[in-house]
């Protein structure tokens, strides 16, 4: 008995431990931890939860920056946290865990486009300000999606690209993160479209999913070169595809497999990510945007809605410049990143 | 039989604790964070527990029985997207929901027709089963999230009743009624037999291949439950829906007090490991805890609790 | 024994060849030296975590946590590199760090006495969170060519990993068979009171275990990254533990312990890695790719199992 009291107390004591060594290693980061809990609320403070479909990629770290500037910028506070997998039940989870704080508003890329539903409508009625950011939600209680440019318009963006490369002849495929995302499929069903549209000549071979994982887009790229050896494009559609993709096609030029510029790549990345490729020509044109604009435009719309402020076409909004309101969207437009301005990316 | 049903829980107070570690998990997180002790809050961690919960139950059994079943999150999408694949073609809701519920119990079927049957290790089959019914997934929708049920149908995930989640008391029901199966009845001696002592359990002329049989069954019938009610919670039935939840049900299970090798534990135990989890997971959330740290935290309570139960327990 | 063992592998053997030859016929492309090259050069991580696997298993454990261990190793890695730590130093450090996280494991099972899934299902939420934490979400990779060696060098025109991993199996093939520390092994698997009995020390045995797995990953993590040449914290090796621990099963180990040898392994691993080349190189379609997967993982296990029924027959009468 002896021995179990002491075992519950230890428990108990390292508990304590790690719950308050989690709450001040994270409060300087985020600007929240308990005790400033109270203090925001009597002040007046606006809180807003700015939630990615998942906290690990280079795509939402370098988001994470742009939210957390612009709380500093704006005087708000700034929760940016989402699970640790692309999971639309645990991200929900985390959306009515964030509600009964009481936020002022939610920035939320949805993984699941129709499964937000019912907890953005909970969230409209504690009027709460709801934007979308990076994929939409249409037909939900959203105010204002947030994003660069339509998924169609990527899509078609990085088609034009490939087809211009390869002379709008020959075999592409696609790498997209998963078979199932809805920002992916929206993108390559437009990719594939405007192939049928303005380059019959080019074959769509294959689409391979890699879930995500590194290894395994890796594989996917190496497989696809012994699978078909007149390929000649290769378009990924998340920020780990192209890398992938552009080294193991370095690597197969090493070897001597295929030729220099046999198979042109292009694909969404962050600059920091490809830059050694598109140094090396390997990846010539690259499409992104700045994902800590994005996320700071979000917090900016959120901090506009709920001061009761309009939001207007061509706004200028502080570090990120004029953007494009069409309807319920807000666009800041898409970058295409080459070896000329390759150097000039912070993220 | 006396051997087993010494070693049966609640007799030594092995789950003193847990209860201690989830009354200071509230009572520390009360203090942290003004709203999380709140009835709103407390009926939205119920809510959100129930798919965990009821895949939790037959897991509890098969654990104790000395198996694993890793297939429950494939299980789920399969059952999840082939009910949305019948309401598309136009049936009605609920014969859908009967229709997802068949499509989980033939997986556990299957699953239990191997394992029990032919007598192969669980954990491989039901890995196996974990690729294959994923990737069935996507074949039978391509991947695209089916929507638009009707509102009758949200009933399940989403009402209140007396200002209680519906589907969190149908989740306090089931594990009463799991309860008393696994107390009162002769199966669930057999599945703490089976754990214990299997060659004992087969010469005593107790079929161990129908027991095994039905607890995947249940599993499956379970997942597929569990799918149904994701489904009516989140309006939405997606092809990458339970992934990696099997992790949180075995947690559960485990923080619970339920013995990796089978022949003890508890269904009350399991409940208990289960509202660590959530309020922990709730708590971290409402104080805006990065993720990165509550899977530490997570990861080190298991070991807490796991090596506290050792020392008292042996 | 050693000619039941033989026989063990037998079927694995036969159902590898089956699908072989499925895909060379339906495909021409697989059936080509270029193509096992590449097969073998895919799944470099995976055989050298596999030979760890299958002390684990052979003891009757099981390790969850291989996937986090490889993303910790991996990333600090790349951090070293980052810090202009030179490739060798850097790829040492990894595999230093890899042994500690063994160490952890083995110290929570060994001395600790908590059975192993419990503590590496923890520490596999421990060793991602460390891994993300210190990779500040960003992406590891603009590896100096120096450190690529690891992945991609050549050594008398063979793939330097692929040295590697026939030196570390052709090692791990002898410790197993022909050491007393091999022994040790199949004995606390296939019986730990009667190996307690015999003057074997359960806990140092298995403490050994768990630090070499952590060695294996460790120098698999090294050429994870210098192969892939990008890490991402949060996803590198994510599916890997139940891959390995599904190869290493296919190959005839027995999640109960004390049966399954590191040669079977190998085939297991080989098996998963021309099933997943084989289905895109025949063109596939994606969303058949995981149902076949899984549908030939079971196929295998069926035969396996089968075979192993036939054998025990004798042993057991028909309890079944």
């Amino acid at each position: 008995m002896k021995k179990m009291t002491l075992a519950v107390l230890t428990g108990v004591l390292a508990l304590t431990l790690s719950a308050c060594g989690a709450n001040s290693g994270n409060s300087p980061a985020n600007n929240a931890g308990a005790s400033s809990n109270d203090g925001a609320a009597a002040s007046g403070t606006r809180t807003y939860f700015i939630n990615p479909k998942s906290i690990g990629p280079a795509y939402w770290a370098a988001a994470e920056k742009g939210a957390i500037q612009a709380g500093e910028d704006m005087g708000v506070e700034v929760i940016f946290n989402a699970p640790t997998e692309a999971d639309s039940s645990k991200q929900i989870n985390m959306i009515q865990d964030m509600l009964t704080r009481k936020v002022s508003g939610i920035g939320v890329s949805p993984n699941d486009a129709k499964a937000v539903g019912p907890v953005f409508k909970k969230a409209a009625e504690q009027d709460v300000q709801i934007v979308t950011w990076d994929s939409d939600a249409p037909e939900t209680d959203r105010q204002y999606y947030v994003a660069p440019a339509t998924d169609e318009e990527v899509g078609e963006l990085l088609a034009k690209t490939i087809g211009e490369e390869i002379g709008g002849e020959g075999q592409v495929a696609f790498m997209v993160a998963g078979l199932g995302s809805q920002n992916q499929i929206a993108k390559s069903d437009a990719a594939k479209a405007y192939f049928e549209a303005n380059y019959p000549g080019i074959e769509l071979v294959t689409m391979v999913a890699s879930d995500d994982d590194q290894q395994k887009a890796y594989a996917n790229a190496q497989n696809l070169i012994q699978t078909y050896p007149d390929l000649r494009g290769i378009i990924g559609f998340a920020g780990g595809e192209p890398p992938a993709a552009a080294e193991v096609v370095e690597q197969a030029v090493k070897a001597g497999t295929i030729e220099q510029g046999q198979i042109a790549i292009t694909g969404i990345a962050v600059p920091s990510v490809v830059k050694s490729y598109i140094e090396s020509g390997t990846i010539k044109t690259d499409i992104i945007w700045d994902p800590g604009k994005l996320a700071y435009t979000t917090v900016y719309i959120l901090d506009q809605l709920a001061q009761g402020k309009e939001i207007t076409d061509g706004m200028e909004i502080p570090n990120v410049g004029a953007v494009k309101v069409d309807g319920q969207n807000v666009f800041i437009g898409t970058l295409e990143v080459t070896s000329e301005n390759v150097g000039s990316f912070d993220f | 039989m006396t051997t087993w049903t010494s070693r049966l829980p609640f007799k030594s107070g092995t789950l003193l604790v847990q209860l201690v570690l989830l009354l200071f998990i509230l009572i520390l997180f009360s203090f942290l964070s003004p709203y999380f002790l709140s009835v709103t809050n407390f009926m939205n961690v119920l809510n959100q527990m129930v798919e965990v919960g009821l895949i939790a139950i037959p897991m509890t059994m098969i654990i104790i029985s000395g198996a694993m079943d890793l297939s429950v999150g494939s299980i789920l999408a399969f059952s999840a997207v082939s009910m949305g694949v019948a309401f598309e073609r136009g049936y009605n809701i609920w014969v859908c929901v009967i229709f997802g519920l068949l499509a989980g119990l033939m997986c556990g079927a299957i699953n239990g027709y191997l394992i029990a049957r032919h007598r192969m290790q669980a954990i491989v089959v039901t890995i196996g089963m974990l690729v294959m019914l994923r990737g069935l997934v996507y074949v039978v929708n391509e991947g695209r999230p089916i929507s638009g049920f009707p509102d009758s149908f949200y009933f399940l995930g989403q009402e209140y009743i007396a200002g209680i989640p519906f589907n969190a008391i149908i989740l306090v029901i089931m594990f009463l009624i799991a309860n008393f199966f696994m107390k009162k009845t002769r199966f669930g001696t057999y599945i703490y037999g089976i754990g214990n002592n299997e060659e004992v359990v087969r010469f005593s002329g107790i079929s161990v291949i129908r027991v095994r049989f039905i607890l995947f069954m249940l599993s499956g019938l379970f997942s597929a439950l569990a799918g149904v009610f994701l489904v009516s919670r989140l309006a939405s039935a997606e092809a990458t829906s339970g992934t990696n939840i099997e992790l949180d049900v075995i947690t559960a299970t485990l923080i619970g007090g339920t013995h990796i090798f089978g022949g003890r534990g508890s269904l009350t135990g399991t409940f208990v490991g289960l509202l660590i989890i959530v309020f922990l997971r709730n708590g971290l959330n409402l104080l805006g805890v990065s993720v990165l740290y509550q899977a530490v935290i997570l990861g080190a309570l298991l070991l807490l609790a796991v090596a506290n139960k050792k020392i008292s327990g042996e | 024994m050693k000619r039941i063992l033989n026989v063990h592998e037998a079927p694995i053997m036969m159902f590898t060849i089956l699908v072989i030859v499925l895909f060379s016929l339906i495909s021409p492309d697989f059936f080509a030296i270029a193509n096992f090259r590449l097969i073998l050069d895919q799944n470099i991580t995976m055989f050298i975590v596999a030979i760890g696997m299958t002390m684990v298993i052979l003891l009757g454990g099981m390790d969850l946590s291989v996937g986090s261990v490889l993303a910790v190793t991996a990333t600090s890695v790349g951090l070293f590199l980052s810090k202009g730590i030179s490739p060798g130093a850097a790829a040492l450090l990894g595999i230093v760090i890899g042994v500690l996280c063994g160490m952890v494991n083995g110290y929570f099972i060994a001395v600790r006495r908590i059975p192993d899934i419990i503590v590496t299902l923890a520490t596999m939420y421990i060793f991602r969170g460390v891994a993300v934490g210190i990779s500040g979400g960003t992406w590891m990779n603009n590896f100096p060519e120096g450190f690529r060696f690891f992945g991609q060098g050549t050594v008398a025109s063979i793939s330097f990993p692929l040295l590697v991993a026939i030196l570390l199996i052709a090692v791990f093939i002898y410790l197993l068979k022909f050491t007393r520390a091999g022994r040790r092994i199949y004995s606390v698997g296939g019986n730990s009171s009667a190996a307690k009995l015999a003057g074997i020390s359960v806990p140092k045995t298995k403490f050994m275990v768990y630090v070499l797995t952590g060695l294996l990953v460790g120098i698999a993590s090294v050429i994870f990254a210098a192969k892939v040449g990008s890490v991402q914290a949060s996803t590198a090796g994510n599916s890997l533990s139940f891959e390995v621990m599904a190869a290493v099963l296919i190959g005839g180990g027995s999640i109960f312990g004390g049966v399954g040898t590191i040669a079977g392994t190998m085939l297991g691993v080989l098996f998963m890695g021309i099933v997943k080349n084989g289905l895109i190189i025949s063109k596939v379609s994606p969303f058949w790719v995981d149902a076949t997967t899984g549908f030939l993982i079971i196929l295998a296990i069926v035969i396996n199992t089968l075979q192993r029924a036939r054998q025990n027959k004798g042993k057991e009468g028909d309890l079944v």
